[in-house]
């Protein structure tokens, strides 16, 4: 079926991306950071924009070498059609697993703390469809749902407010007790969640205006970085050293809030945020993957794989995790190098070699709808 | 930014299914008159209304005008066609074209030459007027009939502003429009649709304004309907829509000429149908769907502020039944104390969960108001009485509901009336039903992925190739003040661009050039 290029703006694929880091980067972050760095954990949330900028800057380089193109074009490109064919595969394989460890997450948090007995697969399927549907609908339906849905989003942080008179400043002290190096063991886990920024990759090919790109795309880091430090100063100020206890600090922090008895126990609107969130971040990971696929194995139309790879992926979120445990140890342990490897160390491998052998791309690559 | 328009509707039907014309009406007219009459006798047999008025020009040529009655003006044939032509003394010389122009005092006349013309005529209230010895006839602009006076549209009522609206005849409406819009650059084209009612339907648009592309597209998507007959414009809206089946209209639908006036200064292009009130004006995005044309009328204080107290009952109407009843199944803890305790009393006596007793209010509700619509207004006031004290306070004390289900509902009804358009408050009132059921069953969780699924269909629905939620979801700040706010006059000075080839730039100049300085500045 052939199609108008589809466009979206820069500003959309902003609000898209900052669902993609934090949906459950506030929910898991702090209390990752907190297990190494008690007391200084919210300074790994400021030098996580390191890791962001390398991001970036490896997504927009790459793709002004080979306007148009998705990172699995551009490795056909540049180590020859069957090796770039399968780093295409691993990616597919890659995202195809990430997509479902994300969802568990979210059904993890959504069955732990509201919905005691609703099947796991039952809440992570139901996202599934309509995350399924969004792609379906193509990259200008994401664009535009993802737009209206970070506001959103957004919204429910404003009545973190709230707790201003129950936060302890002193907390903050002592700072840098043990140095140094507990912060960039802290860092560990931020640093992984952050480089997930590199999926641009797969939406820049529909972007006009490359500079105003770069813009929004650093405005978001910005964001990013902003909105970490205080979710992780507010709970340390709220928790105190108890943080890494916590699973969820920051339903801990929601559950605490009340105002004149009246605004109390507002973990619902918590829940209610997180969705949305979540819809935009699995909908962008679901994104990746099917494009991952059609352009590794040359599909010309992505939008009937759309509901195919959601339900693969759906598998992959109860595969090998019988237990919150497990993937906690899977986040912790694991995630930490196996997402920079994918975002930041075969792309900056891939740009070496395109720099060290000057591979452009002279022509529009053609991206697969 | 490329539209691409995702047309997919026509009421398309086979060619077998058409009517032919028929033998007899594509003959063309003979030079005997006997034979002529005879065949627009036999076309038109059992037809009591047609009238064949035989008389003789200036007493020696023999002619006839055939028309049917209650169709055109018949005293004004006989003052204008019929008189004339029997005083006319030089009959023989002049052909019917010429003694017309001599004669005839009618303005709008047209020459006609096959029955199938002569039908389309007769049909359309011009009475034909036909000379022995001649294969030509003469239509002439004679149409009468009774029509309904102009008066204030019953659903768009305003408290300032015109209070004209558009009648069932086309002639009418077209005279209004132009009444508004003087400049000759207003262009109204003519279609016919319908096999049986060959109804006449008009294209108005500004020309320089409109997009070309969108002129093109509603002429093809127009001329791709084949229906036995068109009643009303909403045959039309179904079938060039581009989704038909979304819950949300594409098209809007108005009966007030000064919408459709300020959606053609906006670049936006009307459709006309004879026969109906309502003119249909595309493209159109969700927000247009919430305005009301008094938001215009008033000052922008006052329109602002009403905007969003609209916006906030739209969002009510939806999800306030739905919030009620998740809240009190699964969330109990967001309610506030004291509320909780006595919300937990008025609910004791009641033994149906509140998802049932929510579904049971809502259907009752919505009974109520469509029979509302239809009662004459003798019955109008005692049902009202029935729904207020019946529902409302006997079943509460019978146990059957509970209090603030009472005031839930009742505070949704009056939100979905606070919508302008009726066909927007039908759109989310149907879709607050799935709502409720989903949040009696998955409590917040379940109406957030029912909201996700509306947004979604929102986000991928198109109006004519134009995305529904265009300045929202695709950020156009320029034109955010004319949505979030109702910014001043002196500050709307853009057009929206609505599409990429829209001829004129998107500057409209509005000037103040003189007033004090208290109205100016701000």
């Amino acid at each position: 079926m052939v199609q108008d290029k589809e466009t979206i703006l820069p500003i959309q694929l902003s609000f898209m991306l900052y669902p993609t880091v934090m949906a459950t980067g506030f929910l898991v972050l702090p209390a990752m950071g907190a297990l190494y760095a008690p007391y200084d954990f919210w300074m790994s949330s400021i030098l996580v924009i390191i890791p962001g900028v390398i991001s970036i800057v490896l997504a927009t380089s790459l793709h002004k070498r080979f306007p148009g193109m998705t990172i699995i074009e551009s490795s056909q490109r540049i180590i020859g059609k069957w090796l770039g064919k399968l780093v295409g595969l691993l990616y597919f394989i890659y995202l195809l697993h990430l997509t479902g460890v994300i969802s568990r997450e979210y059904a993890e948090f959504v069955k732990s703390s509201f919905l005691f007995d609703t099947p796991l697969m039952f809440i992570s399927c139901s996202l599934f469809f309509l995350a399924a549907c969004a792609v379906r609908g193509g990259v200008s339906v994401l664009a535009r749902s993802a737009v209206i849905f970070t506001t959103l989003f957004i919204m429910p942080f404003l009545f973190l407010l709230l707790l201003i008179p129950d936060l302890n400043w002193m907390y903050i002290f002592p700072m840098l007790s043990q140095g140094f190096v507990p912060v960039l063991k802290a860092e560990a886990v931020p640093q992984a969640w952050v480089s997930e920024l590199f999926l641009m990759t797969y939406f820049l090919p529909f972007i006009n205006d490359q500079n105003k790109a770069k813009r929004w795309l650093y405005m978001v880091l910005g964001l990013i970085v902003i909105s970490m430090a205080l979710v992780d100063l507010g709970v340390l100020f709220l928790l105190g050293p108890d943080t890494s206890n916590k699973l969820y600090p920051i339903l801990v922090a929601f559950r605490y809030m009340s105002a004149g008895g009246f605004f109390e126990n507002l973990e619902a609107m918590l829940l209610a945020m997180w969705v949305l969130g979540n819809f935009v971040k699995l909908g962008v990971y679901l994104y990746a993957t099917v494009t991952s696929f059609s352009q590794c194995f040359g599909v010309s139309d992505y939008r009937s794989l759309a509901f195919p790879i959601a339900i693969l992926a759906s598998i992959f979120s109860l595969w090998d995790l019988p237990n919150t445990a497990t993937l906690n140890i899977l986040i912790k342990k694991v995630g930490v190098f196996e997402i920079p490897l994918f975002m930041i160390a075969i792309p900056l491998l891939l740009l070496l070699i395109a720099w060290l052998t000057g591979r452009k791309g002279t022509n529009q690559g053609g991206v697969n709808g | 930014m490329r539209t691409r328009y995702n047309a997919k509707v026509s009421a398309v039907r086979s060619p077998r299914t058409r009517r032919e014309l028929s033998e007899e009406e594509k003959q063309p007219l003979e030079l005997a008159l006997m034979v002529n009459l005879e065949r627009l006798r036999a076309i038109y047999t059992s037809c009591s209304d047609l009238i064949v008025r035989k008389f003789a020009i200036g007493g020696r040529i023999e002619a006839a005008v055939i028309y049917i009655d209650g169709l055109s003006d018949a005293s004004g044939i006989e003052k204008f066609i019929i008189t004339p032509l029997m005083n006319e003394e030089n009959a023989e010389e002049a052909n019917l074209l010429q003694l017309a122009e001599k004669r005839i005092s009618v303005s709008d006349k047209k020459r006609v030459s096959t029955m199938a013309e002569c039908i389309g005529a007769i049909s359309n209230g011009m009475p034909i007027l036909l000379r022995d010895q001649e294969a030509v006839g003469l239509a002439c602009g004679l149409s009468k009939w009774e029509q309904r006076q102009i008066e204030e549209p019953a659903a768009e009522s305003t408290i300032r502003g015109p209070r004209e609206g558009f009648t069932e005849t086309l002639r009418v409406n077209t005279s209004l429009l132009r009444r508004i819009i003087k400049s000759p650059l207003l262009k109204l084209e003519t279609v016919t649709l319908g096999e049986y009612t060959q109804t006449k339907v008009v294209i108005a648009y500004i020309e320089g304004l409109a997009s070309p592309t969108l002129l093109q597209e509603v002429r093809a998507r127009l001329s791709r309907i084949e229906i036995d007959g068109i009643l009303e414009s909403g045959y039309i809206e179904e079938m060039i829509e581009d989704t038909p089946r979304s819950p949300f209209p594409q098209l809007l639908s108005t009966e007030r000429p000064d919408v459709v006036c300020s959606s053609l200064l906006e670049a936006r292009v009307a459709i006309l149908t004879e026969g109906s009130p309502y003119a249909l004006i595309a493209p159109i995005s969700l927000f247009t769907l919430l305005q009301s044309p008094e938001d215009y009328y008033q000052r922008f204080w006052v329109s602002t502020v009403i905007r969003w107290l609209r916006y906030f009952f739209a969002v009510m109407s939806l999800l306030l039944p739905s919030l009620y009843v998740a809240l009190l199944t699964f969330h109990q803890e967001m309610v506030p104390g004291a509320l909780l305790s006595s919300m937990a009393t008025a609910r004791e006596p009641v033994p149906f969960p509140a998802l049932f007793e929510a579904l049971m209010m809502e259907v009752t509700f919505e009974a109520l108001r469509e029979a509302g619509l239809r009662l004459p207004k003798q019955v109008g006031a005692a049902v009202s009485i029935v729904g207020a004290l019946v529902i409302g306070q006997a079943a509460v004390q019978a146990g059957l509901v509970s209090a603030p289900m009472v005031i839930v509902v009742a505070i949704t009804g009056i939100a979905s009336f606070m919508i302008p358009r009726y066909v927007t408050g039908i759109a989310i009132r149907m879709l607050r039903f799935p709502l409720i059921i989903l949040a009696g069953t998955l409590g917040l969780l379940g109406i957030m992925m029912g909201i996700i699924a509306i947004v979604l269909h929102l986000c991928a629905l198109k109006s004519f190739g134009m995305p529904f939620l265009q300045t929202v979801a695709t950020p156009k700040f320029s034109e955010m003040k004319d949505i979030l706010i109702r910014a001043p006059w002196w500050a709307l000075d853009t057009r929206p661009q609505l599409y990429d080839d829209q001829p004129l730039s998107h500057r409209q100049p509005v000037n103040q050039t003189t007033g004090n300085k208290q109205e100016g500045g701000s």
